[in-house]
């Protein structure tokens, strides 16, 4: 019951972060998303050896230099966190691995004990002191915890960063259509004429995918004398590929568009 | 172990969702510039067949550069052979030297038949975007033919119908030292086939077309009073409309073609009245003591636009048209200056106006509900708005300085306000309408 809530728990604290880190960066989500999976699996490797402390102590004491070995690696793994978010997958795969060499044999044993028993155990672990290595994992996590929250009062400032990065994604990629959009001039338009258009692009900027939105679809066969329109935008689109100035390294946040070409006839 | 999974694996899903949300750009404005167009020659094989290439080129390229919609690539700049765009453009060639659209065609002489294939490419989206087989007798006029393929294309490309077959008429004026000569003079759209109806002796303005393109209406000043003829182009006869004791203005046919509307003067004050061609029945559709003119009917009949000066200065006011003389006008036009010759666009979404404001002359659009006014051209001196058959471009006239000079000539001028381009005439030109399309 209590592993149920508990699991609950985290999984509604990361929906949260999600949803707030969603106003803020796409890629960031991404990043934060992983680096939420890596907690939740650093928790399960802590808890494990700690099942142990209580069950069998000379194993316990066996298990140390293991022990020590993944505590090294979990710096390692900080330090790779910052360096390249995108190598993140590789390290959870890593660190499953991880908790399967560290069971000891008598895990299974352990599965199998009632739920009381794992009550007991966080009691116990409460009370008890803690060997000097745990404290030290405590530690960095909490170090890791703290890193987080200054992170997070940071994010005021990033949101405006990254909003304005958005800004600018959407101001080349306008521009860049904007002057490459011949239109037809003086069609007798609806007054919500939206060519609404999905465009996807490879890491070059150029375009791999035009996709034209069922809505202009039906508008168009609807009303054919707005095909010239369709025709324009479509062309717009190709001249305009490959699109410049896009940094590659948010390739993320464009490699996926929505264009609505919206023909205002008074202007 | 396995709720674990399941939780990493909605955690997982859930981020990928917010990931995919892709950046949404509206784009408004664009730019409004010539359309860059390929014409090849046509594909000929026997010496007459090249004879009419040649000319179907030189009509449709003239076509399609006089819209103002297009421009013309020198086919000297062609990187690819033009017999072979025929059959299958290398679009990489053509995009390499700003072609977005590519005329191609094959004629062929069978017997007294006369083949033509034309196809429309769009270079950018490297497709085939008209394909049209027309087929006519050998001895028809080459420019109809011509024109309508540059319609064809026209019509592909901006979704509305082509006016390269229609017809316009005009004053032209001949100013001698101590004489002003003021005739009426028809023509192609493209200044061919031009031809004078009136000799001259009177002065003649205000032509306007019947709605089959057959007859003119117009005001002549034969006997020092203005009065409204009706003239027929291919006989040449005319008849007075309605001899009426005061002097009538600004004659326009209903969009039926059996009514004539136009308005009268009498004792200071000008009203508007509707004559009936089959019975001359008259009828009066405003009564007051103001100056009460120009009528334009809206082209499903039910509204008649006109210009008064019954708020102190001229401004548009419009009516419905059922008779109901005692119905009130509403007026739709507010902006400062005075509002004078509404015309009713052909597809019924705006009313053209002239405006004069601070000795300005304007040319501008409004709605019939006295929205969205907006003025598209202005000069020295700028009126006499009338509409191409197909509602998107307008003809008037312009009065500008060269060489201290004042010249009077028409302009065409898209609605967005965009592509004023001149049209040439025989001299000076004022007062144009423009006709309807006379084949199909």
């Amino acid at each position: 019951m209590f592993k149920f809530v508990f699991f609950s728990f985290i999984f509604h604290l990361s929906l949260l972060v999600a949803f707030k880190l969603e106003i803020i960066d796409l890629k960031k989500n991404e990043q934060q998303a992983i680096n939420v999976n890596l907690s939740l699996e650093k928790k399960i490797i802590e808890e494990k050896p700690k099942k142990k402390v209580r069950s069998d102590k000379s194993a316990r004491e066996k298990e140390k230099p293991k022990k020590k070995v993944k505590s090294d690696r979990s710096v390692k793994e900080k330090e790779k966190q910052k360096k390249d978010m995108k190598s993140l997958k590789p390290i959870i795969e890593k660190s499953k691995k991880e908790i399967k060499s560290n069971k000891p044999p008598k895990e299974k044993k352990e599965k199998s004990s009632s739920k009381d028993e794992f009550d007991d155990l966080l009691k116990d672990l409460a009370k008890k002191k803690l060997p000097l290595e745990t404290q030290d994992s405590f530690d960095k996590k909490l170090q890791k915890l703290s890193e987080q929250k200054l992170k997070n009062s940071n994010n005021l400032n990033k949101k405006i960063l990254n909003q304005n990065e958005l800004n600018n994604i959407e101001k080349l990629i306008l521009n860049q259509i904007d002057e490459n959009w011949s239109r037809p001039p003086g069609i007798k338009t609806t007054k919500d004429l939206i060519i609404k258009m999905i465009v996807r692009l490879d890491i070059n900027g150029n375009v791999i995918e035009l996709k034209i939105h069922k809505s202009t679809m039906n508008e168009i066969n609807r009303n054919n004398i707005l095909q010239p329109y369709l025709d324009s935008a479509i062309r717009a689109i190709k001249k305009a590929s490959p699109f410049e100035g896009l940094k590659k390294d948010r390739y993320n946040k464009w490699k996926e568009l929505i264009i609505n070409f919206k023909p205002i006839e008074a202007r | 172990m396995i709720n674990l999974k399941l939780y990493l694996l909605l955690i997982v899903f859930l981020f990928k969702n917010l990931h995919s949300t892709p950046i949404e750009i509206d784009v408004t404005k664009g730019v409004i510039e010539p359309l860059p167009i390929a014409i090849t020659k046509f594909n000929y094989k026997s010496v007459k067949e090249k004879i009419i290439s040649s000319k179907i080129f030189e009509i449709v390229s003239n076509d399609l550069s006089n819209s103002g919609l297009f421009r013309q690539i020198a086919n000297s700049a062609f990187l690819q052979n033009e017999e072979e765009v025929f059959f299958q453009p290398l679009f990489r060639d053509w995009s390499l030297i700003d072609a977005n659209l590519i005329v191609s065609g094959k004629i062929n002489i069978d017997e007294d038949k006369l083949l033509i294939n034309i196809k429309l490419w769009d270079v950018y989206r490297e497709k085939l975007i008209l394909s049209k087989k027309i087929e006519v007798l050998n001895n028809d006029n080459l420019r109809v033919i011509a024109h309508i393929i540059s319609n064809l294309v026209y019509q592909r490309v901006t979704g509305e119908r082509g006016y390269f077959d229609t017809r316009l008429v005009y004053i032209a004026e001949e100013k001698t030292a101590n004489n002003v000569s003021k005739r009426i003079a028809i023509m192609d759209y493209d200044g061919n086939n031009h031809e004078y109806l009136t000799d001259g002796k009177d002065i003649a303005i205000t032509p306007r077309f019947s709605p089959d393109g057959k007859k003119i209406a117009y005001l002549s000043f034969s006997d020092k009073k203005p009065t409204v003829y009706l003239l027929d182009i291919n006989t040449k006869k005319e008849k007075i409309l309605g001899n009426f004791s005061g002097m009538s203005f600004a004659p326009r046919f209903s969009p039926d073609g059996e009514n004539i509307i136009f308005s009268l003067t009498k004792k200071g004050s000008s009203n508007i009245f509707i004559q009936k061609l089959y019975n001359n029945e008259i009828i009066q559709i405003t009564n007051n003591r103001h100056i009460n003119t120009s009528p334009s009917f809206s082209p499903d009949n039910k509204w008649i636009v006109f210009s008064s000066d019954r708020s102190g200065k001229q401004n548009l006011y419009i009516k419905r048209n059922n008779g109901d003389i005692s119905k009130k006008a509403k007026r739709i036009s507010y902006g400062e200056g005075s509002y004078a010759t509404p015309v009713w666009s052909p597809r019924g979404d705006y009313i053209a106006f002239t405006k004069t404001y601070r000795n300005k002359f304007f040319i501008g659009l409004i709605k019939k509900d006295g929205s969205g006014e907006r003025i598209i051209a202005t000069g020295y001196l700028t009126e006499s708005p009338s509409w191409s058959p197909n509602g998107r471009t307008l003809i008037f006239n312009k009065v500008f300085k060269l060489n201290n000079k004042l010249i009077s000539s028409i302009f065409t001028i898209d609605i967005t306000g965009n592509l004023e381009k001149k049209l040439d005439t025989k001299g000076e030109a004022s007062d144009p309408d423009w006709g309807p399309s006379i084949n199909y």
